[in-house]
């Protein structure tokens, strides 16, 4: 065979599997292809998953649900990419901050009709993101976290330290603890990827907040000032590189022993009864209270999980037939159960049905489970629920969405910088506190000027919530 | 029997003459351009276009989610151009181009030079260096991190616990000690790259102009410094522009150990642009600091290449 003949069949076999390829494999023609994006990518929650999408296809054989992953950090930039190239939006797991640009762009379904079939008394009460401006739900709950306090019991009895239920004890705590045995204070963090969620509990429970409802400044107020000082002074017990840890780096710590404090939800009682049972048999796990004197509201840090249907998706019945099927009942337990605790159902029965599994880490920690799952009634998430927290101190939880979240809570939070700066550049709290309060303002009010809000009607209640 | 078709072949095109202009072009040539074809559309579906599309979004303003445009003229670069923090990322990607590039030359041209030497297990050396940079950026930023940990990191285990060396713990992920944690992370991966090209470059160098130079009595050095280092200054020239331009470019190595931060440390240009694009949500304002970035790349790309014309010349 010579070189010319060699040429062309090569083409010819080029050209062939080009064509191939793109006629896609004979069964996804058959079948409705649904994609599935979402964020909960460990281990164990994808063998869930994919457990329950196996038994899923089997009872619908003509549906096939594509399960595509991504991690939380990368999550909003890929679903803008999609929307931008006019990628496919199946089901995909959307944060709160999305919702009123892709909203009024018209790229969500409503799922109202989902919630109707399941009974919306069935759901915990605010667990539902209803849309302040029209009233439909355009993100499915599929499960809540909430924080709770760990704490090392026998490294407290040890310094004679008594239960960390207010600020003072957990000062006391950080303080006395720090560099004894090889381990820092505590894990309240100032990094740009966890830091607002350890400080908001701080916050709220001192009766501060970022904005109002209305969309007005409220991280000027006075409790906003305290919040920020007692975090400050907590922040000072970090190990020393806390500033740039990650999402779990906090988690890592409690588990190696370099930490006896840490403010998480669930997944670090899930790892650390995995992967150091001799420290989780002596860890306590309680309801977070971090004002002075453990008053001021109820109220922890906390967010939900949800996720939309992309009003692009090619098969929007099928889209909403496995939602539901994966969000309720038997799979939805199924699904909870791949973190125990971390991934909190928000279905009241199925909550009741968790503690009931006979699972290893029910069986030996259900206390700390009782109580995360009790911090779901009592939860707040800073972008998910702008202004719950009111001018005389109560907690009453909002639904209005903070639209300009990214810009002051993106990848450079203006708090985990406000910290930052005090603890790494020294700058006086005071100093670093204003600014911060200047920037908060900044950058609502940029955002207003170049886009159109209104507040949310104020004589509006959310189903669900009566 | 392939070589005298080969020379009836040549003495026939010799006899046909210089082709005219007006025969067309030959089948030979439409096979080859048809051969160039599809490497040409990829370059153009994947470099030109998109870069001709930045090009016209940085000319408007775009919100990145709704993609509404709006026609902004030159505001755009009037922005970039005042704007504090991009002068600052700048800086900052000048810090870690030319930290990262400084360290992996002259680990690499170390390396080179050992890989050279007759040394036991050379093939097996050889190979193992190349590990590094067959690992994921991702996954070599995940084992550094572990590596740099406060908390559980071996690093300091053996600087501060099991050597003695340190009485503190080296804040690898703090202001002043982040860059230097991803310029190593970055020399580790990056370090078989430039290993391997000098190598390959000091495996040409004739043996005896080394043998000539002992005989006269040459140091190592010396031998260094006027025989090995004008012979593989092209190729480090070489790989100084691209890795320079690829490094100017690189986002993963330099977001993912620390985000960006502490305090906007690790935010060089292009983590720069994804905050812009991402967290201030305006696609065109981002596509104006890629255009300036592309244009300051451009110049150095011309500066080194004039450097290396001057480094061939002197060679030759």
């Amino acid at each position: 065979m010579n070189i010319r003949r060699l040429k062309s069949v090569g083409s010819a076999l080029s050209c062939a599997a080009l064509l191939a390829v793109a006629a896609g494999p004979v069964d996804a023609q058959e079948k409705q292809i649904v994609p599935f994006l979402t964020a909960e990518s460990s281990p164990d929650s994808v063998q869930a998953i994919l457990g329950l999408i196996a038994e899923f296809e089997e009872q619908n054989p003509d549906i096939g649900i594509e399960l595509q992953l991504t991690s939380n950090d990368n999550r909003g930039p890929r679903i803008i990419n999609s929307v931008s190239v006019g990628d496919e939006l199946g089901i995909f797991e959307i944060e709160r901050r999305l919702v009123p640009d892709f909203t009024r762009a018209g790229y969500l379904l409503p799922l109202d009709s989902i919630v109707e079939e399941i009974g919306i008394e069935k759901f915990i009460p605010g667990s539902l993101l209803y849309w302040p401006w029209d009233g439909h739900l355009y993100q499915f709950t599929s499960d809540l976290s909430a924080a709770t306090l760990y704490w090392r019991k026998d490294t407290f009895e040890e310094a004679g330290l008594a239960e960390p239920d207010s600020f003072e004890r957990l000062l006391e705590a950080s303080e006395r603890l720090h560099g004894q045995n090889g381990m820092s204070g505590n894990a309240f963090e100032a990094s740009n990827r966890g830091g607002v969620q350890r400080f908001v509990t701080f916050l709220w429970q001192n009766c501060g907040d970022f904005y109002t409802e209305d969309g007005e400044l409220a991280f000027d107020r006075d409790g906003t000032r305290q919040a920020v000082e007692d975090y400050a002074a907590l922040n000072a017990f970090n190990p020393g590189g806390s500033h740039s840890w990650g999402s779990l780096d906090a988690v890592n710590s409690f588990i190696a022993g370099r930490v006896p404090l840490a403010l998480f939800p669930g997944r670090l009682g899930f790892n650390l009864a995995n992967n150091a049972p001799d420290i989780a048999k002596v860890t306590g796990n309680r309801e977070a209270r971090v004002a002075r004197g453990g008053e001021g509201p109820r109220v922890v840090y906390g967010a939900v999980t949800s996720y939309s249907i992309g009003s692009t998706v090619r098969h929007p019945e099928a889209a909403k037939k496995f939602l539901k099927f994966l969000f309720t009942g038997d799979q939805l337990l199924t699904y909870s159960m791949g973190v125990p605790g971390h991934i909190a159902p928000a279905i009241k029965e199925v909550q009741a049905r968790m503690l009931e599994q006979d699972d290893p880490y029910i069986n030996d920690y259900r206390d700390w489970v009782e109580t995360i799952l009790e911090a779901t009634t009592y939860f707040n998430a800073e972008a998910q629920n702008m202004g719950s927290i009111k001018d005389d101190c109560t907690f009453e939880k909002s639904l209005v969405p903070m639209p300009w979240s990214a810009r002051v809570m993106g990848q450079s939070p203006v708090v985990s910088t406000m910290f930052q700066r005090i603890s790494l550049q020294d700058v006086p709290v005071e100093e670093a506190y204003a600014d911060a309060v200047e920037e908060h303002r900044a950058q609502m009010e940029a955002w207003k000027q170049e886009n159109d809000w209104e507040p949310a009607p104020a004589d509006w209640t959310p189903p669900g919530m009566q | 029997m392939a070589l005298t078709r080969a020379v009836k072949s040549a003495d026939a095109v010799r006899a046909a003459g210089p082709k005219r202009s007006g025969d067309g072009l030959g089948s030979g040539t439409v096979f080859g351009l048809l051969m160039v074809a599809p490497a040409v559309l990829v370059l153009v579906c994947v470099l030109l276009y998109p870069a001709f599309v930045a090009l016209q979004s940085s000319f408007y303003r775009i919100v990145t989610v709704t993609r509404a445009e709006t026609f902004v003229g030159l505001t755009n670069y009037e922005k970039v151009l005042v704007e504090q923090a991009f002068w600052e990322s700048l800086q900052r990607s000048v810090i870690w181009s030319v930290g990262a590039m400084t360290t992996q030359m002259i680990a690499g041209v170390a390396v080179a030079l050992v890989l050279h030497k007759q040394i036991r297990g050379r093939s097996f050396v050889r190979g193992l260096v190349l590990f590094p940079y067959l690992v994921p950026a991702i996954v070599a930023v995940l084992i550094w991190r572990w590596i740099f940990s406060d908390t559980v990191g071996v690093a300091n285990w053996l600087l501060v616990d099991s050597w003695g060396i340190l009485d503190q713990p080296i804040p690898w992920f703090n202001p002043g000690w982040v860059m230097v944690s991803v310029i190593v992370m970055s020399l580790w991966k990056y370090l078989p790259y430039w290993a391997l090209f000098v190598l390959a470059r000091l495996q040409t160098l004739p043996p005896d102009l080394i043998d000539a130079a002992k005989i006269d009595g040459a140091s190592a050095w010396q031998r260094f410094r006027y025989i090995t280092l004008p012979w593989i200054l092209p190729v480090v020239i070489v790989l100084l522009v691209l890795r320079t331009i690829w490094a100017f470019n690189e986002f993963d190595m330099v977001y993912l150990p620390a985000g960006g931060g502490p305090l906007f440390e690790t935010t060089t240009i292009p983590v720069y642009i994804r905050r812009v694009a991402f967290e201030f949500g305006d696609m065109g304002h981002a596509a104006a600091v890629a255009m300036v970035m592309l244009v300051m790349v451009a110049i150095l790309t011309n500066v080194y290449f004039w450097v290396y014309r001057r480094a061939e010349d002197r060679l030759n």
